[in-house]
C-alpha cells in the first residue's frame, strides 16, 4: 500500500493506516523530538501530542511537497509550542557573541547519546534555536518569527548555545579548546 | 588523528539520520486519544418522562378524535332500516322476520296512500308486494334474489322518509344513463298516473356524479308494461340483476352501496361541521429575544476554556408559524424561526504563534490558523520580556451560531375566552446555519474559522407557557416565554457544554 493511500485512510480516520503511517515515522519523529525537548519523557510527549496533531490535521495535508516535510514541521512546531506554553522565567541576557565564531573541536568518539544529553541540557531557547538553525536548516529570520523574537536574538542564543555544547565536549573529551577566531 | 571540525558539522553529521524507536505505549496512547469511545449520550430523566407524556398526549387525541367522528354522526342516514333488514336477511331470514318487513310495507305503503288518492288499489298493491316479498323470502331464504326484494321493500318503506313523487328533478344525468332514460321514466310515470294511480314510482338519485358511483334508482313501478320497464332496468342499472319482475310490480332497484353510504354521512358530517364551524388554522408571526446560557460551565470550544466565565449574549428570534386546532383545547403547531446563540468566553489572550496548534474544536482559516487562544489563567506567569515578544492581546473568545430552528408543538390551553393561557410542549430542529468563532480584544477582533464539532442538526425539547388576548374576532396577540433545552448540539467533545435558551416569543396571529 502506497504512503498516499495510507494517508487517504488516515483522512478516514482508520486505525491501521494511522498504526502504519506511525511506525513509519515514529523513529525518525522520536529523534526530531529528542533533540527539541528537554529530556526523554517530554520527547515522548511530544512525539504522541505531535502524532495525534497529524493524524486530526491530516485532512489539510494536500499532498503538496512530501508528507515527511509537512509533518515534522508539525512536530517541531508542537515541541516550540510546548516550549512556548510553559511558564519559566528566561534569564534575560543581552550579549553580543561574535556570530561567526563556531568553536571547532576535536572529532573523538563522542557518542550521540551524550551529544544528545547535552543538547537537552541547553536553555530552552538556545536548544531550539541551535537545532532549528544547525540541525534542520531554518535561517535566523525564520526562527526569529518562529520564536517571535529578533533576528539579533537568534544569532546570540545561537552563538551561547555553541559555547555550551563546545565547553561541555572539551569537558568530555578533556581538552580546554578555546573558540577559534577564525 | 585529531579531526578539527566546527561544531555544526559535528552536530549535523552525527544527527542525520538520527532515529529513536519510542516505547510501545506512545501508539497506545495515540490510538486511544484519536479512536476514544463516544461516551454514550444520557438522555435526562425528564426528557423520557416528556416523552412518554407526549406519548399520551398523541394517543388520547388520536382516540378523542375517532371517539367524536363516531359520536358525531349526522342522524341523517339514510336508510337504516334497510340495513337492519339486510342483516337480518343475510342471517337467515326467519318468518318473523319476514312478517315484520311485510308489515313495514303495509305500513309504509299506506303512509304513502295518504298522499295518494286511490288508497285501496295500493293497499292491494302493496299486499302483493307483500306477498312477492314473503313468497321470495320463504322460498329462497338464501338466495340473493330474496334480499333484494326485502331490500326492495324497506326501500319503498325508506321512501316515506324521502321523495314520494316523480320528481324527475331529482334524477341526474347519469353518464351511463341517457337522458332518454329519464324522459322514458317520466313516460312511464305519466302513463301510470293517468293509468290508476296505482302507480308511484320513486325516483331516488342520492348521488349521480361519475361512472364509478352508482345510480341508486328505486323505481317501483306497478305497471302491465313489464318489458319495458324491465329495459329501462337494465338501461338504468346494468350492475345490478333485475331481481324481481311480476306481472303487477316491477321493482327496479339498486342495492345501496355501503361505501356509497358512509360517504354521504362523511358528507353530511362535513355539513355539520360547517355549521358549527371553528377556525381551525391560526398563522402567527414570532419575534423573540432569546436568552442563550448553558446548564454547566463547559467550553465546547476547547477544555481549558472550561472554567472561564462566559457572557451569554442575548439574541433574537424571528419567524412564522402555523397552527391547527385539533379540537377546542389542543393545537398543533409549527413553523420556522431563524435565530442566532452567542456567548463569549471572557479572559483569553491571543498571540499570533508559530503555526500554531490551533484551537482544539475550531477548524482555522489558513489566515488565521497561527493565532493561538490561551485561558489567561495559563498565562499568569510570563516575564515582561516574553510578554513584549508575543503582541499579546487580551479579549474575548466569542462563538455565534445561527440555526432555522424548525418546531413542532403541542399547545393545551387551560383558559380559551378572550384572553388565554395555555401550555405548550414539543420538540424543535435546527439546522445549523452560521458558525463563527472569533477572539476580540480591545482594539481588534478576528475571526479564527468555525467550529467543527457543531451538527448540522440537532435538536431541543420545549416547554413553554402561552398568554394570548384576542383583540379582535380572527387576531390575537401572544406572549409564550419557553425554555428550549438543546441536546445533541455537539458531534463530539462538548467540553460539558449543555446549551439551552429561553425565548420571550411575541406576535400576533390570524385565525381563519
Amino acid at each position: 500500500m502506497g504512503l498516499d493511500q495510507l494517508i487517504n485512510d488516515c483522512k478516514q480516520n482508520n486505525a491501521k493506516a494511522q498504526e502504519q503511517i506511525y511506525k513509519l515515522f515514529a523513529p525518525k519523529f522520536f529523534g526530531v523530538c529528542l533533540k527539541y525537548s528537554a529530556n526523554y519523557a517530554e520527547a515522548e510527549d511530544n512525539l504522541q501530542d505531535g502524532f495525534i496533531i497529524i493524524f486530526k490535521k491530516i485532512e489539510q495535508f494536500q499532498f503538496k511537497g512530501s508528507f515527511e516535510g509537512w509533518a515534522k514541521r508539525i512536530m517541531i512546531n508542537n515541541a516550540l509550542q510546548k516550549y512556548r506554553n510553559q511558564v519559566r522565567f528566561l534569564e534575560v541576557v543581552h550579549d553580543t557573541v561574535a556570530e561567526d565564531a563556531i568553536p571547532e573541536i576535536d572529532d573523538q568518539d563522542i557518542s550521540i547519546d551524550y551529544l544528545m544529553k547535552i543538547i537537552q541540557e541547553l536553555p530552552d531557547r538556545y536548544r531550539m534555536v541551535f537545532n532549528l538553525y544547525v540541525l534542520d536548516g531554518y535561517s535566523h529570520k525564520e526562527i526569529a518569527e518562529m520564536l517571535g523574537i529578533t533576528t539579533g536574538t537568534t544569532k546570540s542564543n545561537l552563538a551561547r548555545a555553541r559555547m555550551i555544547l563546545q565547553e561541555k565536549i572539551n569537558q568530555y573529551t578533556g581538552k580546554e579548546t578555546l573558540p577559534s577566531t577564525r | 588523528m585529531n579531526d578539527k571540525k566546527n561544531i555544526d558539522r559535528l552536530f549535523q553529521e552525527r544527527f542525520k539520520d538520527f532515529e529513536r524507536v519510542p516505547d510501545d505505549k506512545i501508539w497506545s496512547n495515540i490510538h486511544d486519544a484519536l479512536h476514544e469511545k463516544k461516551t454514550k449520550r444520557v438522555l435526562p430523566l425528564w426528557w423520557k418522562l416528556s416523552g412518554i407524556a407526549a406519548g399520551f398526549i398523541l394517543a388520547f387525541l388520536a382516540f378523542t378524535t375517532f371517539t367524536n367522528s363516531l359520536n358525531n354522526e349526522p342522524s341523517v342516514v339514510v336508510a337504516p332500516k334497510e340495513i337492519e333488514n339486510r342483516n337480518s336477511t343475510e342471517s337467515n331470514v326467519d318468518s318473523s322476520t319476514e312478517t315484520r318487513i311485510a308489515v313495514e310495507n303495509n305500513k309504509s305503503l299506506e303512509e304513502k296512500n295518504d298522499l295518494n288518492t286511490n288508497k285501496n288499489s295500493i293497499n292491494s298493491t302493496s299486499k302483493t308486494e307483500n306477498k312477492v316479498a314473503t313468497n321470495n323470502a320463504n322460498s329462497s331464504e338464501n338466495e340473493p334474489d330474496a334480499e333484494e326484494n326485502i331490500n326492495l321493500n324497506s326501500q319503498i318503506k325508506n321512501t316515506k322518509t324521502k321523495r314520494i313523487s316523480t320528481k324527475k328533478s331529482f334524477l341526474k344525468p347519469n353518464p351511463n344513463t341517457a337522458v332518454a332514460k329519464n324522459s322514458r321514466i317520466t313516460n312511464d310515470q305519466d302513463s301510470v298516473e293517468k293509468n290508476a294511480s296505482l302507480k308511484e314510482e320513486v325516483v331516488e338519485n342520492s348521488f349521480v356524479e361519475k361512472s364509478t358511483e352508482k345510480t341508486q334508482l328505486s323505481d317501483k313501478t306497478i305497471t302491465a308494461k313489464s318489458d319495458r320497464a324491465t329495459t329501462l332496468a337494465e338501461n338504468k342499472t346494468p350492475n345490478k340483476a333485475i331481481k324481481n319482475i311480476d306481472s303487477t310490480a316491477v321493482a327496479l332497484a339498486s342495492e345501496p352501496n355501503p361505501l356509497e353510504e358512509i360517504a354521504r354521512q362523511n358528507n353530511e358530517k362535513d355539513k355539520a361541521v360547517a355549521d358549527v364551524k371553528i377556525n381551525r388554522w391560526q398563522v402567527t408571526t414570532n419575534l423573540a429575544p432569546v436568552y442563550f446560557n448553558s446548564a454547566t460551565n463547559g467550553s465546547p470550544i476547547e477544555s481549558q476554556f472550561a472554567d472561564n466565565s462566559k457572557s451569554y449574549e442575548n439574541n433574537l428570534s424571528v419567524g412564522v408559524g402555523v397552527q391547527y386546532a385539533v379540537n377546542t383545547k389542543l393545537s398543533l403547531r409549527t413553523g420556522l424561526n431563524k435565530m442566532t446563540l452567542s456567548y463569549g468566553t471572557n479572559d483569553i489572550m491571543f498571540f499570533g504563534a508559530l503555526n500554531s496548534l490551533g484551537v482544539k474544536n475550531v477548524s482555522a482559516t489558513s489566515a488565521t490558523e497561527n493565532i493561538e487562544v490561551v485561558s489567561a489563567t495559563n498565562f499568569v506567569a510570563l516575564s515582561p520580556f516574553e510578554d513584549n515578544l508575543q503582541n499579546m492581546e487580551t479579549g474575548v473568545l466569542n462563538q455565534r451560531m445561527g440555526y432555522f430552528e424548525v418546531p413542532l408543538e403541542l399547545s393545551y390551553a387551560l383558559v380559551n375566552k378572550k384572553f388565554g393561557v395555555h401550555l405548550i410542549g414539543g420538540v424543535s430542529t435546527l439546522f445549523l446555519e452560521e458558525n463563527a468563532v472569533s477572539v476580540q480584544s480591545a482594539t481588534t477582533n478576528i475571526s479564527l474559522g468555525q467550529a467543527n464539532n457543531l451538527n448540522t442538526i440537532h435538536f431541543s425539547s420545549n416547554l413553554g407557557l402561552g398568554f394570548k388576548y384576542a383583540f379582535m374576532k380572527n387576531f390575537q396577540a401572544h406572549f409564550e416565554p419557553t425554555l428550549k433545552y438543546q441536546f445533541n448540539t455537539f458531534s463530539r467533545d462538548a467540553g460539558n457544554f449543555r446549551p439551552y435558551f429561553v425565548g420571550l416569543y411575541t406576535g400576533v396571529s390570524y385565525r381563519f
